[in-house]
């Protein structure tokens, strides 16, 4: 067959652009692949804005001015500022302002030997002060609009007092919660997040490491191997609510027994206790444990365990002496990310009953909880410009907690990488 | 000659050999027990699934078996009163999809958008500070994002766009939008792991026939990336069809059938929360719905789940 | 064999007998100097082929020719390269426009995950390409012949390429190129990872080819060069592990009479 170059337009196979057509052509898409460039990365910077508004809003709300005005001056009640107070002294004060049915209240939810000084001031300054937080402020009207604020609050509270607020402080990191936002704080439910997580990790993470080391070591491709195992990655795919549902029929309901404390003597609970969200998150964190152990221990070098077995130890000797200690960091970062995982859950812990108001902090794994999520999702949920702010004040805890936990992962993993 | 001196020296060392016998068969019997103990950890996963399953149909059975509730009337009606006995799912579960399509809307294209960018554009030096960027949003707990849709999408973004009067104080636009925010880093996470996977050959073959990147990136690795693509969205929509607190703050209280994204709608995971949160019985029949509703919610991600793999595994043939 | 029709007019001026120059060509890759001071001709509708122990510059050279080494963060070139008298590294060069009108084929067949018929309309697709179904058709059936694999795929054009042998992925990569109607046609190492048949059918098939595009081939296989080529370019490197042209002449000369004595060595089998 011969060559012929004739007009490609005309041509049976098409027309294809030539010569200068060519470079029209090529103008002509690069100006939309940069379009969609710029479309792309739009993309991208959006979902950075919106994490930037989700960071910007949660400050906003966490500090700024607010109007306060109380019914009685601190200073008379006692010479000296009441924080230097003894606990009994304070008992003395709230003894000798408050009605005597009152105080015998306080003293059957918590009796006063056992409850700490930061609770007795607190009723203190709920009762008798009468510290009331009449308006406030976010950061940002605070610091833009502040002769507006002054103005109107000069206005409408003419006894209040403006200040400027940090919503989170020393106070309320350490208060137990009171319906009162001002005096309120996450201490108890910083020291019940803390219980329920160690019961969860407690379980999780032996349980997570040995269920890895069956599938990675002993477990050969049968039918029950790969059951278990497309059963695992279910269940990591499973919504937390589910895991709530499974646990309060189980752990609530059914064990109310052990869960509750009944069989060991404990008489005042129900099943909703400390010991049935750590059994029902321990449930909740396995899987992800297990994925975890398993990559880990994948990651282990074949040549160490030749090496073990050629020396005639046994499977288990190898395991515990060289794959385990070597696989160490990979399982240290999935246990902190499971970790983190199990503090910022919330939807589980409401099913299992999580309680809305309590005021003492747990001492036993059979005491009723709150934890700190819970605590956003309460004061998120009440209307009033106030809860707003303690429950930023809330979250500033919870993503400082996640931010350190998720910081030393990546510090460990990153560590320990050079080491083969 | 050879075997002779071979069996003399096997025999000259029988004793310890004979010793260290007896020692290897005790440790086998802790190598069983440890073998079943690590087989029982493994295990309890089954455990996990099978007591969800029992606990689920047995007390949606129960709910069934009650007079009140009529299977048909459960699937086919679109009123839920428990008060007045009308047991139809619609209304929470229309709330659901309506949501987790609504996040699906913003988190594919903005998702995808983003992991074009981030595996065919970005250099390596930006790709390694924006990507552990995205993880964090990943891992940002959703009871946070609640609070979210509730200070900024509602007030902000509807009322200020669309007018307070038009929109509901609960909606289900909010809710969907953060949804959609929350699950953005899972989709562009996965497709930038499925992108980044595609071999470089391909690339090279397209660019060496004169295409340019976006033609390169659109018509040759996305395609060629899509099972895992695909996969990611599938994930994303069981993580919006299960997720529980922002809707539960942001959607609303109270079972409502309406396509209007602007008004309150509870959805299922919400209901659940919201009537376990408070004071129920065992005995009761609201009780039990939770359980039915659970079980509706469970298939549902299921299907999804293995939908996912499904795909995965089908398509991926078609790759190398 | 039937062949495609070459482009007629060029922004490029013709420039006689030779399609591409280079001209004291240094190539970088950041500071490290992969190939030094490189000057060639090479002759249109012939085969030049590169030939060279491992690591010396060819492929580093044959991807200069069509910009690829664009694509490797911090690469660039010192020098110039000529087609038809115009330097692609000017800056006013695109180099879509050059890849469009250089084509190549890699060591390794590449085809998309496409059907074959995707396969070879994906390149006059991006490029701007209109026309008819029954055109389209035309095409891909004459770049299929063009690259001899035609009889074998004909009926099976919606299959995806990736099912085809690796012989056969490879002429449909050959087939692929073909269809954006190139001038010159780059390959590397085309054969090196196909069993000795499928090797013959595409020195076969270049020989053929030789009659409408120029064709410079990088390959290891010193009898291959000597069937196949016209022209032959020995590369090695030197004490700072920089490529350099060491010859280059007819290919039969090269092969029976060297000037260099590290040719004859090369030749001879005394390395490489």
């Amino acid at each position: 067959m011969s060559v012929s170059s004739a007009d490609p337009r005309e041509h049976s196979t098409g027309y294809l652009p030539t010569g200068n057509d060519i470079q029209r052509n090529i103008a002509s898409r690069r100006r939309r692949g940069l379009v969609w460039q710029i479309v792309f990365l739009s993309s991208l910077l959006i979902g950075l804005l919106a994490l930037l508004t989700l960071l910007y809003t949660i400050v906003d709300d966490s500090f700024g001015y607010i109007a306060v005005q109380t019914k009685i001056d601190p200073e008379e009640l006692s010479d000296r500022p009441l924080e230097e107070l003894s606990k009994e002294e304070l008992i003395e004060i709230l003894r000798a302002n408050v009605s005597a049915g009152l105080f015998r209240r306080f003293d059957r939810d918590e009796p006063f030997a056992e409850r700490s000084k930061e609770s007795v001031l607190q009723l203190i300054e709920e009762r008798v002060i009468g510290r009331d937080v009449v308006a406030s402020y976010k950061l940002t009207e605070s610091l833009l609009e502040r002769e507006r604020i002054e103005a109107t609050v000069r206005e409408r509270f003419p006894r209040a007092e403006l200040e400027f607020h940090s919503w989170i402080n020393y106070d309320f990191l350490t208060r137990p919660m009171s319906s009162v936002p001002v005096l309120s704080g996450v201490g108890n439910a910083i020291l019940g997040s803390l219980w329920v997580i160690a019961i969860t990790m407690l379980l999780a993470v032996p349980i997570g490491i040995l269920g890895g080391v069956y599938l990675e070591e002993y477990a050969s491709d049968t039918w029950y191997y790969r059951l278990i195992e497309t059963n695992i990655n279910n269940l990591a795919g499973v919504p937390s609510i589910i895991y709530g549902i499974l646990g309060l029929a189980v752990f609530v309901r059914a064990l109310e027994p052990i869960t509750s404390g009944a069989a060991f003597g404990v008489t005042d609970s129900n099943g909703r206790t400390i010991l049935s969200a750590g059994l029902t998150m321990a449930l909740l964190v396995l899987p992800l444990m297990i994925i975890n152990a398993r990559e880990a221990i994948r990651a282990v070098p074949q040549s160490i365990r030749l090496a073990s077995y050629g020396l005639g130890a046994t499977r288990w000797q190898t395991i515990w002496n060289h794959v385990l200690p070597n696989a160490l960091p990979g399982i240290l970062t999935g246990t902190i990310l499971s970790m983190s995982r199990a503090i910022g859950e919330t939807a589980p812990l409401i099913v299992i009953g999580a309680s809305t108001f309590i005021v003492f902090s747990p001492d036993s794994v059979f005491d009723k909880f709150t934890v700190i999520p819970i605590q956003i999702y309460n004061w998120t949920s009440q209307p009033g410009s106030q809860f707003r702010n303690i429950a930023a004040a809330a979250i500033i805890v919870l993503l400082t907690t996640l931010l350190l936990l998720n910081a030393t992962a990546i510090l460990l993993r990153n560590r320990f990488k050079r080491s083969y | 000659m050879e075997q002779e001196a071979r069996v003399q020296a096997e025999s000259s060392i029988s004793a310890p050999f004979v010793r260290s016998l007896r020692l290897q068969r005790r440790m086998r019997i802790g190598e069983r027990i440890v073998e079943s103990i690590v087989f029982i950890c493994g295990a309890l996963s089954i455990f996990t699934t099978t007591a969800i399953v029992v606990v689920l149909f047995q007390e949606a059975w129960l709910f069934f078996g009650s007079p009140e509730v009529d299977v048909a009337e459960f699937f086919g009606t679109t009123v839920w009163q428990p008060e007045t006995g009308r047991f139809g799912i619609w209304p929470l579960l229309n709330s659901t999809l309506l949501t987790s399509i609504i996040a699906l809307l913003v988190a594919v294209p903005l998702g995808l958008g983003a992991a074009i960018y981030l595996s065919e554009y970005a250099s390596p030096t930006a790709r390694g500070y924006l990507k552990p960027i995205l993880e964090i949003l990943a891992g940002v707990p959703t009871v946070v994002y609640g609070y979210f849709a509730l200070t900024f999408v509602t007030p902000v973004i509807l009322f200020g766009l669309l007018g307070r009067g038009n929109v509901e104080v609960y909606n289900m636009l909010s809710a969907g939008l953060t949804m959609g925010i929350m699950i953005l880093p899972l989709v562009a996470s996965m497709s930038e792991d499925a992108l980044s996977a595609v071999p470089r050959s391909l690339r090279e073959g397209s660019y060496g026939l004169g295409a340019t990147r976006l033609e390169t990136s659109l018509r040759v690795v996305v395609p060629a990336a899509l099972s895992g693509i695909l996969a990611s969205v599938i994930v994303a929509m069981s993580r919006a069809v299960g997720e529980t607190m922002i809707v539960a703050l942001a959607a609303g209280a109270g079972p409502r059938f309406t396509f209007n994204p602007l008004q309150a709608a509870e959805t299922m995971t919400g209901h659940i929360a919201r009537i376990s949160g408070g004071d129920i019985s065992y005995a009761s029949i609201q009780y039990t719905s939770i359980f039915a509703i659970a079980l509706v919610l469970f298939f549902m991600t299921l299907l999804l789940n293995l939908l996912g793999g499904w795909i995965v595994r089908r398509f991926r043939e078609v790759y190398e | 064999m039937q062949t495609i029709n070459l482009s007629a007019g060029d922004t490029f001026q013709e420039n006689g007998k030779y399609a591409v120059e280079l001209q004291d060509t240094h190539i970088f890759y950041g500071s490290f100097r992969a190939v030094k001071d490189v000057s060639l001709k090479i002759e249109r509708q012939k085969i030049t082929a590169f030939i060279g122990p491992s690591g010396c510059g060819k492929s580093t050279v044959l991807r200069a020719i069509n910009r690829m080494n664009d694509l490797i963060a911090g690469s660039r070139l010192n020098g110039r390269i000529l087609f038809h008298g115009k330097n692609i590294y000017d800056p006013d060069v695109d180099p879509v426009e050059v890849r469009r009108r250089i084509g190549m084929v890699f060591q390794k067949p590449n085809p998309f995950p496409k059907s074959i018929y995707e396969n070879i309309m994906f390149g006059p697709r991006i490029n701007g390409w209109r026309g008819t179904k029954a055109q389209a058709d035309e095409l891909v059936e004459r770049a299929l012949r063009g690259a001899a694999i035609w009889d074998e795929v004909k009926d099976k054009l919606h299959q995806p390429g990736t099912a085809l042998s690796g012989g056969q992925q490879q002429r449909l990569c050959i087939a692929r190129a073909l269809a954006v109607q190139p001038e010159v046609i780059l390959m590397d190492e085309p054969c090196s990872a196909l069993d000795p048949i499928s090797t013959l059918k595409i020195e076969e098939l270049m020989l053929e080819l030789r009659r409408n595009y120029t064709i410079i081939i990088v390959t290891h296989n010193m009898q291959q060069a000597s069937r196949v080529s016209d022209y032959t370019a020995f590369f090695l490197m030197d004490a700072d592990r920089a490529g350099q042209l060491v010859e280059y002449g007819p290919t039969e000369q090269i092969f029976t009479s060297p000037n260099d004595k590290r040719t004859e060595d090369y030749i001879s089998g005394r390395f490489g």
